[in-house]
């Protein structure tokens, strides 16, 4: 129904809750970890014929509801959409082994891997959307999910408070976008991607504007671009750690996906000409993370500065909107989703160790647990953009694509060089924080603390090799996301499969 | 194009590479003379693989190893290159790697984490090398910040003083000079659409000279951080003070040179009509940076603080014999990058014996050593007398050649100086060796002993290499004199 990776996902997400009884009642533990760890399992392999399919069709149609109803409710999946969620189904798998220890003291186990499962299950489905009504609906599932694994642990007042912020400005996004939806469905008369190229990538209106303007705030505040990012300092450290690792790598790349998706095919970059505009968001969201992060004096919220910064990176590379400007762009979202979730998997395991979040009493624990304290190394410097690790290499693609504009249009030199600037400025906190964790002598709490359990380190250690790895071959990886840019800017052979 | 020549330059760089986790996971076991040994071992063999190249470059030819296809959409190729510039320097780099890694065996027995501490040193000599060694810009790039990470753990991690504040303020100042330059390379893809050095010359040439003057720009800030030019040097004295002396060694004698290599390789090389509009004012740069540097050092009671300033001081002759843009002053900075490396390789080599032995850095608190320690007084007055410019040792091979390059180019003011700049070096030299090994020895100093003689035996090679540079200069002028020649010749036809 709607396609194998998805089914999977829901399939394991609806009967995460009946194993969890089952392995309650008949006392067997870890039965409804394995479960969820064989879900995303099964659902990656089950990805990979898609992606062979394809990889040599290009685009594929799929009518989920059947094809009576046309040009609504189906899929329409081509290599980007495959690319962001390959990556989303990868950092799910490693997030829910992690989990297995992670998790291991808290309770209601069956929600929080059905949540997960279905969270995954939404984000997958937002990219392989080919109309906004099934945009919206897994878009809705993705967000309610993650509102409540935010949440999760309700017994404190943080998470509480962090969650119900969240639910009151992703809700409002939502409703930003359910308004522009409803405003080009009043327009164009379907709801389909591709007849509204059709309508609108031609002709610019005042009510193509407003929804234009509408939909870059609804899918804004998911992505938490600066001014719609203050959900995301508070949001990303009240969660579970693991969670945090989603939603900082992951879930706020959908709305970098929405952005793409919509600002590339509908309301195209010749008619509508948002390049400064965006150009302009990018650099703020970019300089706020940056700042912010300097000054704080807790891990995670740090880390949550941090990724608003390197939205600002990414958004810049759609502000250029050439093949070089998103394929940079693309390649950013998966090396900050690998050396995000890296890091926020780290904090996690500091916290587990230490029992503080707090810079200060963490003082040095990198050199009790080695194997962390490397890998938050690794973590920090592939996203400070110092070669030979990942970050470097999609950065530089960044900045190229920038000064390419540049020498057409010279405004882009300006942001180009403010870009570097604030390479440079990040640079100053993950430098502090490597020096804090693994250079100063062990705090009282972080003296205390013991190598993380090894499902934890496996994840940790599979992802900073592979930040080493992309770094130092990254052909492989570029390929891909240049494939996938590619098929954004194809935008002939994605509408000819709807409109004949 | 992606036929695949050799792997000798390659394995030098990879075999550090991988040798380094198994330095860090094996530390253990090994112990430390063990790993020491073990690094020492690869940064041999790794030192034997880039002399392969010896018969091919002597003959003036350009051995270029390809390994095919890296990043496909920029067309970037993995290339190594050596011709008669990155040869000899990649040699010096290497084995002063290796003779600091044998120094580190007895030098860092008091010091915790050693494991970690060689694998850090292949990483950063791993790096060096790359930087020499790249074909195209964004290796070079890469490497340049390779050498960076490594070497800022070594200061932070076990530096001396406030360890911490020092490596953060080196990371800073040479990644934002590296930003600089990553701006430079981005800007010269934008415009020429190639990182490929070999390329580039010819495609830059139609470039319009505006745009070449702000690319040249961006990249001479980056190589004048890293030579640390005056205004921009203020790193290098606490960086290289407060560094565990292998790594002052290291530092000192080879890092800083991979910006005056660049600054050959690519500010004069791509640039060469931007290079002759700017050489004067560059020159004199390198003459404040030369005077600058040397009265530091005069002040200084400190003696690393007092070799890393007379670095600086150093770093302004090879500026200046390069900005004279004739093969004579050209090939003479080159030389002095290979003559200040072992030098000041052995300079510092010798303050860490004192320190050693004696526990003692400031120079007024130590005395009459001589008698204690004669080997490291015949050493240091090696180093010195080379570094000051003195027949026969290699330091005056390489200065006569960059004041006569000063002079040829017209210049005849600032050579001047640069000669009287001579005299301060001799006197804060003279200054240190007659605090330290002459006159009356401390009550606390009685017991002094020479070092460990694996501690000695870095240090007496390189004395005899200062010797041996300097009597027989011709040899390994036969090959860096070319490389001057080759340089000097795009700019005559710019």
């Amino acid at each position: 129904m709607f396609t194998w990776p998805i089914n999977l996902l829901v399939i394991f997400a609806v009967t995460t809750p009946l194993i969890y009884m089952l392995s309650v009642k008949a006392n067997i533990k870890k039965l409804v970890d394995a479960w969820a760890v064989i879900g995303f399992i099964l659902s990656a392999i089950s990805f990979y014929p898609l992606y062979l399919k394809v990889s040599s069709e290009k685009v594929l149609v799929h009518y989920w509801a059947g094809t009576q109803f046309r040009g609504v409710a189906l899929f329409e999946i081509d290599m980007l959409s495959i690319y962001m969620a390959g990556l989303f189904i990868f950092i799910g798998l490693l997030t829910a082994i992690y989990s297995t220890r992670y998790m291991e003291h808290d309770t209601r186990h069956g929600e929080y891997y059905a949540l997960l499962l279905l969270m995954v299950s939404g984000m997958v489905g937002v990219t392989f959307a080919g109309d906004f009504f099934t945009l919206f609906i897994f878009w809705e599932v993705m967000c309610l999910t993650s509102y409540v694994l935010v949440a999760f642990r309700r017994e404190q007042w943080e998470p509480i408070e962090a969650g119900f912020k969240y639910l009151v400005m992703s809700s409002a996004g939502s409703a930003t976008m359910l308004f522009a939806m409803s405003i080009l469905y009043g327009v164009v008369g379907s709801l389909n991607f591709a007849y509204m190229h059709k309508a609108l990538s031609e002709s610019v209106t005042p009510w193509s504007m407003i929804s234009l303007a509408l939909i870059v705030v609804g899918f804004g505040v998911k992505a938490a671009m600066t001014p719609f990012h203050t959900w995301l300092p508070d949001a990303h450290p009240a969660a579970p750690s693991s969670i945090s690792a989603m939603l900082s790598g992951v879930v706020i790349k959908t709305g970098v996906y929405g952005l793409i998706r919509v600002m590339m095919l509908i309301f195209t970059p010749e008619s509508y000409h948002w390049h400064t505009a965006i150009a302009i968001l990018a650099v703020l969201s970019m300089t706020t993370g940056n700042l912010m992060a300097l000054l704080q004096s807790d891990l995670k919220r740090l880390l949550a500065f941090s990724s608003i910064g390197h939205i600002g990176y990414i958004i810049f590379g759609l502000s250029v909107a050439t093949v070089y400007g998103l394929t940079g762009s693309l390649f950013h979202i998966l090396n900050h989703a690998l050396g995000k979730a890296l890091l926020f998997l780290c904090s996690g395991a500091f916290l587990l160790a230490a029992g503080t979040r707090d810079l200060n009493q963490l003082a040095g624990i990198g050199r009790k647990m080695k194997i962390t304290g490397f890998t938050f190394i690794v973590g920090s410097l592939a996203l400070a953009g110092v070669p030979p690790l990942n970050g470097f290499q999609s950065e530089f693609m960044l900045v190229l694509a920038g000064l390419q504009l540049g020498a057409h249009i010279n405004l882009w030199y300006l942001f180009s060089a403010l870009m570097i600037i604030n390479i440079l400025f990040s640079v100053g906190y993950y430098l502090r924080i490597i020096q804090i964790i693994t250079l100063h002598e062990p705090s009282e709490s972080a003296s205390k603390a013991k190598e993380a359990p090894k499902p934890m380190l496996f994840s940790m250690v599979l992802i900073a090799i592979l930040c080493i790895l992309i770094g130092i071959y990254p052909g492989p990886f570029v390929n891909l996301a240049y494939q996938a840019a590619q098929s954004v800017l194809n935008i002939e052979s994605f509408i000819k499969l709807i409109i004949h | 194009m992606t036929e695949i020549t050799g792997f000798n330059m390659l394995l030098s760089i990879l075999l550090p590479t991988i040798a380094a986790p198994i330095c860090y996971f094996g530390g253990r076991k090994f112990g430390r003379v063990g790993n020491g040994i073990f690094a020492t071992f690869i940064l041999a063999i790794s030192t034997g693989l880039l002399s392969a190249s010896w018969g091919r470059v002597s003959l003036g030819e350009k051995v270029i190893e390809s390994y095919g296809v890296w990043i496909g959409l920029f067309k970037i190729n993995l290339a190594f290159l050596h011709d008669n510039l990155s040869f000899p320097i990649s040699i010096l780099i290497s084995g002063i790697s290796m003779l600091a890694a044998i120094y580190s065996i007895a030098y860092m027995t008091h010091e915790h984490n050693q494991e970690m501490y060689f694998a850090a040193l292949l990483l950063f000599s791993a790096g060096m090398v790359g930087v020499v060694l790249a074909s195209n810009l964004i290796l070079f790039y890469l490497f340049w910040e390779m050498m960076l990470v490594p070497s800022y753990f070594l200061i932070a991690y076990w530096g001396t003083g406030r360890p911490r504040i020092i490596g953060f303020k080196y990371f800073m100042f040479t990644h934002a000079g590296a930003a600089s330059l990553l701006a430079g390379i981005l800007l010269t893809y934008a415009y020429t659409t190639t990182f490929d050095l070999l390329g580039l010359p010819n495609i830059l040439s139609s470039i319009s000279p505006e745009i070449l003057k702000i690319i040249m720009i961006l990249m001479f800030i980056g190589f004048a951080v890293k030579l640390a030019i005056f205004p921009v040097h203020t790193w290098l004295p606490d960086a290289h003070a407060e560094a565990p002396t292998p790594i002052s060694v290291l530092l000192s004698g080879v890092m800083i040179k991979t910006g005056a290599y660049a600054i050959v390789r690519m500010s004069i090389t791509l640039f060469p009509s931007e290079s002759v509009k700017v050489s004067y004012g560059l020159s004199v740069l390198a003459v404040i940076t030369m005077l600058w540097g040397g009265f530091m050092a005069l002040a200084q009671t400190d003696i690393k603080r007092l070799l890393a300033y007379s670095s600086v001081s150093q770093v302004g002759y090879i500026l200046f014999g390069l900005m004279s843009l004739n093969s004579l002053g050209v090939g003479g900075g080159l030389f002095h990058i290979v003559n200040h490396g072992v030098a000041k390789g052995l300079l510092f080599m010798c303050a860490g014996a004192i320190i050693y032995s004696t526990g003692v850095r400031d120079i007024n608190k130590l005395g009459g050593l001589a008698s204690k320690m004669p080997l490291t007084a015949v050493a240091t007055l090696c180093g010195a007398l080379s570094i000051a410019g003195t027949p026969p040792f290699g330091g005056f091979a390489s200065e006569w050649m960059i004041f006569a390059g000063g002079f040829a180019s017209g210049n005849i003011m600032l050579s001047s100086l640069a000669i009287v700049a001579t005299m301060v070096t001799v006197a804060y030299y003279l200054r240190m060796i007659k605090k330290v090994f002459f006159g009356v020895c401390p009550e606390s100093l009685s017991n002094v002993k020479e070092a460990p003689s694996s501690m000695l035996l870095p240090m007496a090679i390189l004395t005899f290499l200062t010797v041996i540079f300097g009597v027989f200069a011709f040899a390994p002028l036969q090959i860096l004199y070319p490389a001057g020649e080759a340089v000097t010749r795009l700019i005559v036809r710019g």
